[in-house]
Parts: C-alpha cells; structure tokens; sequence
C-alpha cells in the first residue's frame, strides 16, 4: 500500500504527498512562514503514520523545486526523522531529492542524514 | 574599478518583509560578484538574522536596521532591532553567539545544533537556534552579538570575501 493522497496549499509553499509520484512528498515554493512548524510537523505526523501504517518501505522528499527555506524546514524534517527514530514496527527508509548544483539543500539534507545514517539517503 | 557593495535599510517589524530583502540581496550580489555561492549564502544570511530580530525584538517604532557592507574584503551584515532592558533573550542569544563560536568548525556547531533537536522529546517549539548555525555553516559567516549601544542588540554576520575571480566562479 502507498501513502495517502495529501495536499496542502500555504501562501507561498505548498506540500503534495502521493500526488504526482506514489509515496512521494514534494515541497515546492519558498517557505519562509513564522510558524512553519504548527502547520508542516503535523502533516509529517501524519505521513509518518501512514508509512507505518501500510508498511512503506520507503518515502520520497522532494525538494527540487523548493527555491527557498528557512531554518524552520530543517527543524521539522529533524522532528521527522526523531519519530523514525522511534518507530520499531515498520521500518521504512527516506530518500531526500535535492535540486542539482543547490548548495543550501545539499548541505542541509547532509547534515540531517547523520543523524539517521542508515535510514537516510541524500541524492 | 568597482566601489564596494552597500545597503542600509530601515523596515518596519514585519514578517513579510524580510523575503524582499532576501531577494534584492540576492540581485544587489548577483550583480557584483556573479551566480557564485554569494548569491545563495548572503540572501539566507540576511534572511536568517531579520526573522531572528522580527520574532524576539521590541516593538517601540524605531524598526529593524539591516546593513550590509564591504569592507577589506569581507562583508558585514548588520541587522540591529530594539530590546526590552535586561532581556533574557538578549543573553540567551549572546550566549548562544558564544556556543556557535566556540565550535573549532561551523559544521559541528551545526550538527551539534541538529543532534540536540534530534534528542528532543516533543514537537520542536520556541527557538532552536538553528538559524544562527545555518549562518555560521552555510552561510561560512562569523557571528557577533553587540550590545553596547543602549536599548538593542545588533548581530553581525562577516564572511571572507575570495578574490572577485573565485567569488564569480
């Protein structure tokens, strides 16, 4: 099974999950909002549970097409990986996309993958 | 021959601001030194120090300062906001200043940064400190907390300028 159909549109970001690509999540825009994690921690939950839920083996995050993040992403995507961390059921790994040449996702999508080195691959 | 960059702004606290200001920085170094990695890092760094001043200063109609110079190949960003006397966030982020330069490279600064959020137990809330950091390792920035001038606090990001031709690549 995949993960759910699941969409959500901000002012400038917006967050699809399995709609272009089956267990995918793609953030796209610029996401620079004050309160990204009231709003992102919870659809991750949810993406989380999913995953576990239907035993995914792995999960996509796209960030190709993200121009532009503050540190608030990297905040959430490190709660992400803490409720990985957490889960002994259903294993699943993340493939993180990162825009070719784009310094800033590289290095942070890097740095996140040492914190889960076996459960994280940067590409 | 070229004069060095220079922008001085004043802005109102508003969140929306900041992702002018982000982008014109990004056009203003595009323009001088190419589509190098200044024009990726000094847009963030900029970004980075006006949501800290926006989040944690006053709010008394004097605005939030941001300069940017170059200077003896470097450049300086100042981004200075007003602050309630004795604030514990002031200390809070001397001290954090502190703890990011105390690191022997800004990547373990940063990754200390991630692994004490990863050690969390709850939803991340409040400051993480993570933006100073991501200035100080993607950024490749020097940061400084100056409060000598009465009533607010002004941080300070200064990155090593490579020669004009490195810059550019």
């Amino acid at each position: 099974m995949t993960l759910p159909l699941l969409r959500l549109d901000r002012i400038l970001v917006r967050v699809a999950v399995g709609v272009d690509v089956d267990d995918r999540v793609t953030i796209e825009g610029i996401m620079r909002e004050p309160d990204a994690e009231a709003w992102l921690c919870p659809l991750l939950l949810q993406v989380h549970q999913a995953a576990v839920e239907r035993r995914v083996g792995e999960v996509v995050l796209d960030l190709r097409r993200l121009g532009y993040a503050n540190a608030a992403l990297w905040k959430c995507l490190v709660y992400w990986l803490r409720l990985m961390r957490h889960e002994h059921v259903a294993r699943y790994g993340m493939r993180v996309l990162t825009k070719p040449g784009c310094r800033w996702q590289r290095v942070g999508a890097e740095a996140l993958g040492k914190l889960s080195a076996d459960r994280f691959i940067v590409e | 021959m070229r004069q060095g960059l220079r922008l001085d702004l004043c802005i109102p606290p508003e969140w929306a601001r900041i992702d002018a200001i982000r982008e014109a920085v990004g056009l203003f170094v595009a323009a001088v030194f190419g589509d190098g990695e200044l024009r990726e890092s000094l847009p963030m760094v900029s970004a980075e120090l006006l949501e800290n001043a926006i989040k944690y200063g006053k709010l008394d109609g004097t605005g939030v300062r941001y300069s940017l110079r170059e200077d003896d190949n470097e450049v300086v960003i100042s981004v200075s906001n007003a602050i309630e006397p004795g604030a514990a966030q002031v200390r809070a982020l001397a001290a954090h200043v502190a703890w990011v330069g105390s690191f022997a490279e800004p990547v373990a600064a940063y990754q200390a940064a991630l692994a004490r959020l990863y050690d969390q137990e709850d939803r991340p809330e409040g400051e993480s400190g993570l933006g100073l950091v991501r200035i100080a390792y993607e950024g490749g920035c020097r940061v400084e907390c100056d409060t000598t001038e009465p009533g607010r606090v002004t941080l300070r990001a200064i990155r090593a300028l490579p020669e004009l031709a490195e810059a550019t690549a």
